[in-house]
This record gives structure tokens, C-alpha cells and sequence, in this order.
């Protein structure tokens, strides 16, 4: 009896966006990574039963009902031009595509004040193991959007000290066999790695300095996960009410970034003058494989709300917490993915 | 070479402006409810506004 190791997992997801968030996504408008996490997009079935019903005679249940159904999926990857600018787009899903190749998209999250949707680009999930005849595992859940994203960067030469890692939640509706997905061949992708960094906080260059240890940026759509189940929100299967209801929108909640770095301490350091100040300004951070391929996050107003010092390997350092703030002119977050893939979120 | 891109007014707005594709323009602009769309059609009128 042979085993089956997870090494052997393929995942594949949407590139493109879907149409709508019941309607699954074909091969081709989706591509292949691999991925540093086990974990797998395990399809949850809440049920009820009838115990508490009077009429049968006793306590017991005696028949069980599908309720509900949820998925999740969370990505961890060593970050790339490829991800990085995928995750922005559908995490932030406000996007604008310019360029002939290399293609850049720049994202902000969306606006619904002024008329932009509530409801962020949706995309299609597939795990298969040993797809074929001898299949294992072949699904694939349809309707997914982006949580949140979250980059960290580290000291040190390896692929582990620049990564990210998405967070996607669903609508519930999974196709749990024979999916009919050939999955693609594996994206090639330009790593983004730790050491191309470029960094200004508060109009403080950390990177020329040579000050940065590390930092953590990200963003959280706090999805409203229980408002997806309204009232003709669909089923499992549609038109047939035993198959358990699925969510007929996913909409952002109140959403928030986040941004903290470690940086070393030294004569002159002013984080906690700019922390009794409250000194606001921008926070740009860049990535980059080569020219056509990078990722730069703009925080466009920040102001630090802890600052600590520390030590990190008995080298006194700072540990520094921003408020990411709205700017009245730019918002609050530009994203740009400079990248050689085109049609991400189309 | 400078990029262009075509951005259409909020709330289904008719006007049409063609911006660089920078981000510091693109930004103020995207916040604001304008979102890209295709080239307009001919006889559609278009702003030309790289500061906006």
C-alpha cells in the first residue's frame, strides 16, 4: 500500500478573476505555485440534527440536516514579482493594468463612498493529488477572495527571509471530485528576495542607514463572513436544498494595514521623537528581481504608535509599530506589481 | 516611454480622461471612484489630463 506525501500536491488558482462567485474558473484563466504550508483547503460541512425537536418521543436525534458549508485556503510562499502582485489585486481589488510587457499593476483598495464595490475580485481554488486514474484528491472550490496578505522581511541570504502569505476565505461551493481541471505547468517566478529591499519610513532612509533588521507589512479585509448567508444565497447544489447553503457574497468589513519594523538604534535615531510627535509621513517599501519584475507598497500617511527598544542579537535596536493612516489625497495604500505575467485580475 | 491608460468618472460617470499610468496619478484619481476602462469609442469625448 503506498502512501501519499504532500509533497505531492498541485495547486493551482485563479489568475483571472471569475465572472461572478458561484461560476467556477477553467484551467486556463488559472496558474500553478507551489507552496511552503501543509495546510490544505479542507471543504467544512456544519450540520444540524433534530434533538431539540418535540413531537418524536424522546431527546435523541434522529435525523441529521446540512446547514452549511465553508472553505478556506492559506497560501505561504517565498515572495515573487508573481504573487506579491496577484495578492495585491485580489486582495486590495482596486486595479489598474498599464504596460506591454512588463506589465504593472497598481492597486488600491476599493472605495465604496465613492462607488466602488463592496465585494472584492473572486477566484477559483484547485488541490489535486495523483490526478488520473489513481486519483487521490482532485477539488476545487469555487468563489474564494482574498482575507488578507501579510509580507515579512528579514535579515539573513535565504529565500525564508522574504515571504508572504495569504489568507483566502469562500463562498463554500466545492466541486469535491473530478473537476475536470488539467492543472497548468508551475509558474516560473522572478523571487523577490530580502537584500533588494529599498525602505523609507517617516523620511527616514532605513536601508542607506544600513539600519533595518526586518519588517512586517500586510492588510486585513475582515471579511463579513456570517452576511454571506442571506436569504437566496444558493446551495451546495443549485436548486436543491439538502446540499447545505453557500454565500452569495463576500464583502470587506472594516479593513486595516499594518506595518512594524525592527531597526537598529543608534545617536540620532529619532523613532521615539517622531512617536511624542506624532510626525506623520509616507512608509515605501520596494522589492525587485530585476526592472521588470517588483513589488512596492505605499503607506501613504503613517505615524508610529510604539516604539520599543530592544535588542536583537545583543545589538540594541528599535521595534517600531505604525498606524497606517487615510490620506485625503491618496488614500491610504498604492500597491504596484511590475510583472512579466499579464491578465492577473482581468 | 510614457504609459497611458483610460479611466472612466465614478458612478458610471460618461466622462473619460486619459492619465499617465503613474501611480501618483492613477492614485488620487482610483481613491476617488475612477476606474480603468477601454478606449473610448470615437465620438466619445476624452480629457487629456496628466496632472490630475
Amino acid at each position: 500500500m503506498s502512501t501519499t506525501r504532500l509533497q505531492e500536491v498541485l495547486v493551482c488558482f485563479g489568475k483571472k478573476k471569475q465572472s461572478d462567485i458561484a461560476n467556477a474558473q477553467v484551467a486556463a484563466d488559472m496558474w500553478r505555485f507551489s507552496k511552503i504550508n501543509a495546510a490544505l483547503a479542507n471543504p467544512k460541512l456544519a450540520t444540524e440534527n433534530d434533538a431539540e425537536e418535540y413531537g418524536k418521543g424522546h431527546e435523541f436525534p434522529t435525523a441529521t440536516f446540512k446547514t452549511a458549508w465553508d472553505v478556506s485556503a492559506t497560501l505561504e510562499k517565498y515572495l515573487s514579482a508573481e504573487i506579491g502582485a496577484w495578492a495585491v489585486c485580489f486582495g486590495l481589488g482596486k486595479v489598474v493594468k498599464s504596460g506591454a510587457g512588463p506589465f504593472v499593476y497598481t492597486c488600491t483598495p476599493l472605495i465604496p463612498s465613492a462607488g466602488d464595490a463592496a465585494e472584492l475580485p473572486y477566484l477559483s481554488y484547485v488541490e489535486q493529488i495523483r490526478p488520473g486514474a489513481g486519483v487521490v484528491l482532485d477539488r476545487q472550490a469555487i468563489g474564494l477572495a482574498v482575507e488578507g496578505f501579510q509580507i515579512t522581511v528579514g535579515s539573513g541570504p535565504g529565500r525564508a527571509n522574504s515571504k508572504i502569505s495569504v489568507e483566502l476565505v469562500g463562498s463554500g461551493k466545492v466541486i469535491d471530485s473530478a473537476t475536470g481541471i488539467t492543472v497548468p505547468a508551475a509558474t516560473t517566478e522572478k523571487l523577490l528576495p530580502s537584500a533588494s529591499l529599498t525602505l523609507s519610513i517617516n523620511g527616514i532612509d532605513y536601508v542607506t542607514n544600513k539600519n533595518i533588521v526586518s519588517l512586517e507589512t500586510g492588510w486585513k479585509n475582515n471579511i463579513r463572513m456570517d452576511a454571506g448567508f442571506f436569504p437566496g444565497s444558493g446551495f451546495q447544489t443549485a436548486g436543491d436544498g439538502s446540499t447545505g447553503a453557500i454565500r452569495g457574497r463576500l464583502e470587506f468589513g472594516n479593513r486595516a494595514g499594518n506595518l512594524k519594523f525592527v531597526a537598529r538604534f543608534m545617536n540620532g535615531s529619532d523613532e521615539y521623537t517622531k512617536l511624542k510627535a506624532q510626525t506623520s509621513g509616507t512608509a515605501v517599501i520596494t522589492l525587485a528581481y530585476d526592472a521588470n519584475n517588483s513589488l512596492q507598497l505605499t503607506w501613504q500617511k503613517i505615524t508610529y504608535s510604539v516604539v520599543e527598544i530592544a535588542e536583537t542579537d545583543q545589538v540594541l535596536t528599535v521595534a517600531v509599530e505604525c498606524l497606517p493612516m487615510y490620506d485625503s489625497s491618496n488614500g491610504i495604500l498604492t500597491a504596484v506589481g511590475k510583472t512579466t505575467v499579464d491578465a492577473i485580475c482581468q | 516611454m510614457t504609459e497611458f491608460v483610460y479611466m472612466r468618472a465614478p458612478w458610471g460617470g460618461a466622462e473619460v480622461r486619459r492619465v499617465e499610468a503613474k501611480p501618483d496619478v492613477l492614485t488620487p484619481l482610483m481613491i476617488s471612484g475612477w476606474a480603468q476602462c477601454e478606449p473610448p469609442a470615437n465620438d466619445e469625448e476624452v480629457t487629456t489630463n496628466v496632472h490630475d
